[in-house]
């Protein structure tokens, strides 16, 4: 039996900050996270080793639908910080504001939520490539210039101070849960979280196993902080249910494996992004080891033998979405995953479509050669003829989908109808229970998340600090 | 993994190198158990399902593949590209020389 006055389950963006701004402050905190405590730099990003031990499930797992769209989610100390490619982008102001009028968000303003950005960046080493951007990032920023598109380096979680070119990601293991576990908070790895325990509109604690032994843990509140697929399916499981797990957003992404007359780097992620459509379409780079050059060529229902020859010419891009669909977590009795579906609209397969073909015209723009879509079927691309028969090729059967940012399935928001947290991540209809990550943003950010996920965390950290003895 | 499944990942895979072959399997074997226990049943569910009707037809590994592939059942197409997929991961990556990373190649600007 554990006591703690504060318990956070799950440790990523939202666990970490919201544990380290408790701790601080003081609070008696304990953190329980699912996966292991594995050192940053002990697998190479994106690796079968990294996936194997710091990925739930190995990697793998689909949103159920028409198409399907597989997503990852990180299961170790620091969740998906761990895992992510580090790219930083604060929440769009105007985002913001429809968010904060549409869900009635108390405190949501663009002033405030940069107040809180600027904090969480001070921790985290939050800057651009010192020098020159690798080849792979350069060609998104060169086949923009071609076609008069605005593209963007983004700035990263990366820190440059040990003199290497590549650097060292700012990961949660790496920077905020150190300053919780300094600041008194216990972080307890290898634990999983079964159900928590409820008294009324109060939550008492948690039942756990870790290492295969049970475990109780009491508490006088509770921050559910498991990401947008496991938060709600706790919740679900312990019994609250209104407004959990409707709602679930994500980014549709939709790839490329280009292939230039050049060798490529393929050791990083493109920092640039082409932002000309944003934040309703935007262009990136994806990790291009050799296994995932392999699969993005397979994708396109090549075989992928002749390409690979010359592997180290080909790299992975995508083009991701803000989609109208909607998506659900759902647990089903008996079983320990939950059940994720989305279901695309044809609009968002239009949108799909044409971010394929822009994508395709800025990698020819850039010198590619040879594109190979993530269509089964679909025309390998050398030229824009080639290019421009995408549209009609982008269908529900035939169509290969990913995305790594799912968010909004607790939102947050005063109207009990449209959101399942208030403004400040308090579940509705509970004393003393919270969510504190993805779950909570109220819509896909059409950027990587983890700026809004901490940004938002601080800011509700320190209103349950101003708001509880 | 079933018998089925583990034929086809044996078809499907193009390394000879025995060990490696082995270490292919068996990530491939580990990564199906660790699946959402829904996606894993539907996969045992169409293992079961198409491992019977192959034996009936009698086939040869590469035609049996081949139908799949072009099977108006989108669950059937399903179902060999998610086996495809892992075996092509886990060739490329296991493969000797696969985790050593290409130098960065730098923008000349």
């Amino acid at each position: 039996m554990i006591e703690t006055e504060v318990l956070v389950v799950g440790s990523g963006a939202g666990g970490a900050t919201t544990a380290a701004v408790l701790a601080e402050a003081g609070r008696d905190v304990t953190v329980l996270e699912e996966g292991a405590w594995v050192e940053p730099d002990s697998v190479e990003p994106f690796s079968l080793e990294e996936m194997r031990v710091k990925y739930r499930h190995h990697g793998p797992a689909a949103a159920l639908g028409s198409p399907p769209v597989a997503y990852a989610e990180g299961r170790c100390v620091g969740g998906s910080t761990e895992i992510n490619s580090g790219l930083w982008h604060r929440l769009p102001d105007d985002l913001a504001e429809e968010w904060r009028q549409r869900y009635q968000i108390d405190e949501f303003t663009p002033d405030v939520l940069h107040g809180y950005a600027e904090r969480v960046e001070a921790w985290q080493s939050v800057q651009q490539l010192p020098g020159a951007p690798p080849l792979s990032s350069a060609l998104l920023e060169r086949g923009a210039t071609k076609l008069g598109w605005h593209s963007v380096e983004f700035p990263r979680v990366f820190s440059f101070a040990d003199g290497s070119a590549r650097g060292q990601k700012q990961t949660m293991a790496r920077t905020v849960i150190p300053r919780a576990v300094d600041a008194g908070a216990v972080v307890i790895p290898r634990c999983r979280v079964l159900r928590l325990t409820r008294e009324g509109d109060r939550v008492t604690g948690a039942t756990c196993e870790r290492d295969g032994e049970p475990l109780e843990v009491r508490a006088e509140h509770v921050f559910v902080c498991g990401g947008a697929v496991q938060s709600p399916a706790l919740l679900q499981r312990s019994g609250f249910r209104r407004g959990i797990g409707n709602g679930l957003k994500l980014h549709p992404t939709i790839k490329i494996a280009a292939r230039f007359p050049h060798p490529i780097d393929h050791d990083d992620v493109p920092m640039h992004r082409v932002t000309e459509f944003a934040p309703n379409l935007t262009i990136g780079g994806s990790a291009s080891r050799k296994g995932h050059v392999a699969l993005a060529i397979a994708d396109a229902g090549v075989d992928p033998t002749e390409a690979m020859a010359e592997w180290e010419h080909v790299s992975v891009y995508y083009a991701a979405i803000r989609s109208d669909a909607g998506g659900r977590v759902l647990w089903v009795p008996g079983l320990k995953s939950p059940l994720v579906t989305y279901k695309l609209t044809d609009a968002d397969l239009s949108r799909l479509a044409r971010g394929l073909v822009h994508l395709g015209e800025l990698l020819l723009a850039a010198g590619a050669t040879e594109l190979h879509p993530s269509v089964i079927g679909g025309t390998v691309a050398h030229s824009l003829a080639d290019v421009g028969s995408w549209w009609s090729q982008v269908d529900r059967r035939r169509t290969n989908l990913m995305t790594v940012h799912l968010t909004s399935s607790v939102r947050m928001g005063e109207d009990p109808t449209l959101s399942g947290a208030d403004s400040f991540g308090r579940v509705h209809g509970t004393q003393n229970l919270y969510v504190n990550d993805a779950s909570l943003v109220p819509d896909a950010p059409g950027v990587n998340p983890q700026a809004a996920i901490m940004t938002i965390a601080l800011r509700n950290a320190e209103h349950f600090l101003a708001t509880t003895a | 993994m079933l018998g089925f499944e583990r034929r086809i990942v044996a078809a499907l895979t193009t390394v000879t190198e025995p060990d490696l072959r082995a270490r292919v399997a068996g990530w491939v074997d580990d990564t199906l158990r660790d699946m959402p226990e829904h996606l894993r049943l539907g996969v045992l569910a169409e293992s079961i399902g198409l491992g019977l009707w192959a034996s009936v037809r009698g086939t040869d590994d590469a035609s049996l593949i081949d139908s799949f592939e072009a099977s108006p059942l989108w669950p059937v197409r399903q179902y060999v590209r998610l086996l495809k997929g892992l075996v092509i991961f886990a060739e490329h990556e296991l493969a000797e020389g696969a985790s050593t990373l290409v130098a960065p190649v730098q923008d000349e600007r």
